[in-house]
């Protein structure tokens, strides 16, 4: 299965395993859904990240959270393993080093609060 | 202008910063092209996509109660149509005119107000638009390619987390004929946003 072949199957088996999807409701239930949704799947198309990887681990997140039963929506849970699953198999694949998520998700926190002190002082 | 500091998303929080981290490492490291990215993103908002608000203001131009109401509670007038989505905000719908052209933009973050556009695109979360549309927003504007005369005000909604907005644009000249299918054919994504005229 190509990684497009690949995305559009998920993409299939996602809309049906959400529940209210059938009466057109949105796919993706906030904006950060889509992306690690797109992410994972521009990863796959580069090459740089073995689609079957990122399955198994998704797999795996999944077959956890059924264990643990899902807390609220199961649209939401979904979602969650998706972004765990992504971080995993980016570090397995050496995409990223350990710690490198959180330095940057740091520095961003930094960034976001420098713009609202500039704003503060402005406003 | 319309501006007051209030919370915003938890969107700098959680699993969106996370996301946004990965996007910038990988793109940083060049695991992927961003114009890739992005259109992967774009692929997938055609399933959430701006053709729900397109629908939204093809009705509004062509059903005066339904504008009325939009104008006055956007949240119910949207859900009305199907469009729900939200989190607990309110939609706020504001009407270009010939005197008054409205844009919106999140200065902090991206709130937006995604159940009828669709995500986000990759300039309405930059720094630079976020920052100068509030302070030059007739300069910006015309980067878009959107020149008002002078004598047209702009008004600048700032999005929030309780708050999103959606510029009603105005119907194009000509278009008497055309169906409430042919008209949200015209509506564009910018055109809801501000940026563009139709």
């Amino acid at each position: 299965m190509t990684p497009l072949d690949a995305h559009r199957d998920m993409l299939a088996r996602i809309s049906a395993d959400i529940p209210g999807r059938s009466d057109g409701g949105p796919l993706f239930r906030a904006p950060w859904q889509a992306r690690i949704f797109a992410l994972i799947v521009a990863l796959a198309q580069a090459g740089r990240l073995p689609w079957r990887a990122f399955q198994a681990r998704l797999a795996a997140e999944i077959t956890e959270m059924e264990t643990k039963g899902a807390p609220e929506g199961v649209e939401d849970g979904y979602f969650d393993c998706w972004l765990r699953a992504a971080g995993e198999a980016m570090s397995q694949q050496r995409l990223i080093a350990p710690g490198e998520v959180d330095a940057q998700i740091d520095a961003l926190r930094e960034a976001i609060q420098a713009i609202r002190s500039a704003q503060t002082a402005a406003g | 202008m319309p501006h007051d500091h209030h919370d915003h998303d938890p969107l700098e929080e959680g699993a969106a910063l996370r996301v946004r981290a990965l996007e910038e490492l990988s793109v940083a490291k060049g695991l992927v092209d961003p114009a890739a990215l992005d259109a992967i993103v774009e692929y997938y908002e055609r399933e959430t996509g701006p053709r729900n608000g397109a629908a939204v203001v093809a009705r509004a131009w062509s059903d005066p109660a339904y504008r009325d109401w939009l104008l006055r509670d956007g949240t119910a007038a949207i859900a009305d149509m199907g469009f729900t989505g939200f989190q607990g905000e309110h939609m706020r719908v504001v009407e270009n005119t010939e005197e008054v052209h409205n844009v919106i933009v999140c200065t902090l973050c991206s709130c937006y107000p995604w159940p009828v556009l669709g995500l986000p695109p990759t300039w309405y979360k930059s720094a630079a638009y976020r920052a100068r549309v509030v302070r030059e927003p007739r300069a910006v504007l015309a980067e878009f390619g959107l020149e008002l005369p002078e004598t047209t005000e702009i008004r600048v909604w700032d999005s929030t987390a309780e708050i999103r907005y959606l510029v009603l644009p105005r119907r194009p000249a000509g278009t008497d004929a055309l169906d409430a299918d042919a008209l949200a054919a015209l509506v564009t994504r910018n055109g809801m946003v501000g940026t563009a005229a139709l």
